[in-house]
């Protein structure tokens, strides 16, 4: 019977599977989340177009605090709205960008079947995910001197600009939060030994997840935050 | 079955990811026209959005069919914006 159960085991190991003559060894759950990848990418390409057609379309698209004084506009509780901060998600930026290369760590640590070097890469990439959410609050609601763009005068639903922002970054922020939770879930399948053996077909498709997170944010950091207004 | 695994090259592009955030920021500061800008900002995350699919998400080790797969719907998006792009600075000369 254990014989049985065993030869069953091996009989789906996916790294025994002989070539696909178009897909090589990608393993069947590797191409379903480049499906789903490709999905979710035209679902932020939805966001960032639309984005795009109504700053494109707009005669003003942001009414600064200069701008207000001056008469010409009038918007939000404060009658104005402030401006991203650069240099603070220029940090979470490279935030996403250290836990990318803890997320290859962790992989290849899992390849090499260094159990200790994947839990500990996994355990960063996770815990990077989860600052840059932190930072994402602070951006929102503010702590200290840092962030509060809600308290500045940048409300949902009262201008393009601001619903667009929001919409956006907080459904990169969801699937930050996806990730992580994700993550967390393969650092205790990998702690309960499941990954041992350098069976890294899972990490890796979880990897491809973080990475795509990673990707759209750079997107999103150019289109949002660095494209001034036309001068 | 043979796996790609470089450590060093992990790092390598790392570093590069970082350095080539840090040029996107600085130019947001340049004192270079608006429409060169958007054009290099652009290029930036185009470039650092390839290197990320490319070697992180190991997509260079793919099969042609796969890269293919995943390329051509991602390439989509940005044939659109181009396509509204036009239609919009068409619509604004004439």
């Amino acid at each position: 019977m254990s014989n049985a159960h065993d030869h069953h085991h091996e009989a789906l190991d996916w790294r025994e599977w002989p070539p696909d003559e178009d897909y090589g060894h990608a393993s069947m759950g590797k191409l379903g989340m480049w499906l789903f990848l490709l999905s979710d990418c035209m679902s932020f390409a939805g966001l960032l177009l639309g984005y795009g057609m109504l700053r494109g379309g707009s005669k003003l698209w942001w009414c600064s605090e200069e701008l207000f004084n001056e008469g010409v506009c009038n918007v939000g509780p404060n009658g104005f709205e402030p401006e991203f901060g650069i240099p603070f998600t220029a940090g979470l930026t490279f935030l996403l960008i250290c836990s990318s290369v803890t997320m290859v760590m962790a992989y290849a640590a899992c390849v090499e079947k260094d159990r200790k070097g994947m839990l500990t890469w996994l355990g960063l990439t996770s815990l990077g995910g989860a600052l840059f959410l932190v930072g994402q609050d602070i951006e929102y609601f503010g702590m200290g001197h840092h962030g509060n763009l809600i308290g500045l005068g940048l409300v949902f639903g009262e201008s393009a600009r601001a619903s667009t922002f929001y919409m956006t970054t907080s459904f990169h922020g969801l699937h930050v939060l996806s990730g992580v939770t994700y993550l967390s879930v393969m650092w205790v399948m990998a702690y309960r030994g499941r990954f041992d053996g350098g069976n890294y077909n899972m990490l890796e498709i979880a990897g491809l997840f973080w990475h795509f997170v990673d990707l759209v944010w750079i997107l999103v950091f150019t289109f949002i935050y660095l494209i001034p207004e036309p001068f | 079955m043979e796996v790609h695994i470089d450590r060093k090259q992990y790092w390598v592009i790392f570093v590069a990811l970082a350095v080539l955030t840090l040029i996107e920021v600085g130019v947001v500061y340049l004192d270079i026209t608006w429409g060169q800008m958007v054009f290099a900002l652009t290029g930036l995350a185009v470039a650092k959005a390839a290197i990320v699919g490319y070697y992180y998400m190991h997509l260079g080790h793919e099969t042609i069919t796969l890269q293919m797969t995943v390329l051509v719907p991602m390439l989509v998006p940005g044939f659109y914006a181009i396509v509204l792009i036009l239609e919009a600075a068409w619509r604004m000369i004439f």
